[in-house]
């Protein structure tokens, strides 16, 4: 294989892995993409390394009088975490495609250009209102009454859309989940004065499912069972952040409102 | 509350996550389904044993058996079905408990309900790596069986191929058997090798 034809290669692994990872890729996922995709171009030695924050690979190959190549390795710092699990599925789909198709490195970096361009299958407004939807049906499933759940819909709908903003606008994870947590709690506690057969608590509850870091908390158990510590920790780092920012939220919202001389 | 009432709760609000996460629109509906199941799981064996952490453990392995079906058929990575699914089971109530309880300086009670919500989480994480840990061996043994069977098919193909004194209306039939053969195992086995749905090591 020819220098350049191998850099392509391996910048086109990478690109492929960062799709993933910066869409909520696990990171076992985007290593075993990124080695299968190199494998399938006839590296001997694949290796790479795959935290949430950064990717790292390395690949060897003898040349073609089977002397000893050089050794090349890159490494990609990703900044920026969301979830659009339509992405992960598309660039699985194109690396079925390109290891079994054989297509070329050329027009594989076109698809995955494609794909990173893609516009998410929800826009704002549709992931504002099913998450309105979602809160509202998760507390009937608590057992919440037919005020509750308009509540927790209509509010939902605010906190959803406020935190969807705040991520497009590449604030910190902290800062977006302190203020949605805030948010949350001040439109319960409004909703909560309307009537008295509203408990703030609930719609509280209803709310924060949107935001909860249950997903980074499991996959940082799983990641760390299956022995990828650093990832493990990693995400678990990232769900205690998360966590701690909507408990303040929710926290300062609700002590401001005792101060002020409001019962909860 | 009838238990399919709260089936088609959790079915709908399962949808809502999976719209949250993005996920390609097609497959909303199994990701739907996949959550309201194993929710539906947690729901009775809670009711019938009032263990959250066992209901939560079972419910997991339920779940991923039904991402691990679906990410087969649909050819897509089970995350997918899983991670829309797990959200009515993460301990989003407990911690928020954990959080009030730390407000009204409870700490007692903020110890215990913190280590139920960690208790949950390791639920579904072990739930769901035991079920997918199981699925990669079973899978890696088929895949193995595959590569047997195609090299016995090969082996088959040469004799015939090199056998003489058949004649060669017969060489021709069997020819076309093995074929047949051939066409099944590449359906098998392309449907092992394109399987990304979970953990496997290929060294």
């Amino acid at each position: 294989m020819e220098e350049i034809t191998r850099k392509k290669m391996l910048v086109l692994a990478l690109v492929a892995g960062e799709i993933m990872l910066k869409n909520g890729g696990e990171t076992y996922r985007v290593e075993d993409t990124i080695t299968r995709l190199c494998k399938s171009r006839g590296f001997k030695y694949v290796e790479s390394i795959v935290t949430p924050t950064g990717i790292y690979i390395s690949v060897d190959h003898p040349d073609e009088d089977g002397r000893e190549g050089p050794m090349h390795s890159f490494n990609k710092r990703i900044k920026n975490r969301k979830i659009n699990l339509e992405k992960v599925a598309m660039v699985n789909d194109f690396s079925r495609r390109f290891v079994q198709e054989g297509l070329t490195i050329e027009s594989g970096m076109k698809i995955l250009k494609t794909i990173e361009k893609s516009p998410p299958p929800f826009n704002n407004y549709q992931v504002a209102f099913f998450g309105g939807i979602t809160s509202s049906f998760f507390i009937l499933l608590l057992g919440a009454n037919f005020l509750e759940f308009l509540s927790a819909f209509a509010a939902t709908i605010f906190v959803t859309y406020t935190i969807t903003i705040l991520a497009e606008k590449e604030f910190a994870s902290f800062t977006i989940h302190l203020v949605g947590g805030a948010l949350a709690a001040f439109l319960a506690i409004l909703l909560g004065q309307v009537s008295g057969e509203i408990s703030i608590n609930r719609v509280i509850i209803g709310e924060i499912m949107v935001m909860v870091p249950g997903v980074a908390i499991t996959n940082g158990v799983r990641d760390s069972i299956a022995g990828d510590l650093i990832s493990g920790m990693a995400r678990a780092g990232e769900a205690l952040i998360v966590a701690v920012a909507i408990a303040f939220g929710v926290g300062f919202a609700l002590n401001l409102w005792t101060f002020l001389g409001g019962g909860l | 509350m009838t238990v399919a009432l709260k089936f088609v709760y959790a079915y709908i609000a399962t949808i809502g996550f999976a719209v949250l996460f993005q996920v390609p629109k097609k497959t909303l509906l199994r990701s739907g389904f996949a959550g309201a199941f194993g929710w539906s799981v947690f729901n009775i064996i809670n009711q019938e044993f009032n263990s959250v952490v066992v209901a939560t453990f079972l419910a997991a392995m339920v779940l991923a058996m039904i991402g691990e079906r679906f990410a087969r058929t649909e050819k897509q990575p089970f995350t997918v079905f899983i991670i829309p699914g797990i959200v009515p089971l993460v301990p989003g109530v407990a911690l928020y408990n954990t959080m009030i309880a730390i407000l009204e300086e409870n700490y007692n009670l903020a110890a215990e309900v913190g280590s139920e919500a960690i208790l949950i989480a390791l639920a579904i994480s072990g739930g769901l790596t035991i079920v997918l840990s199981v699925n990669a061996y079973l899978r890696k043994k088929r895949m193995a069986l595959a590569e047997k069977r195609a090299i016995k098919i090969q082996e088959k193909k040469n004799k015939l191929v090199n056998d003489q004194d058949l004649d060669p209306e017969e060489q021709q039939k069997e020819m076309e058997k093995t074929k047949l053969e051939e066409y099944y195992k590449e359906q098998f086995f392309d449907d092992e090798v394109q399987d990304y749905s979970s953990d496997e090591e290929e060294q």
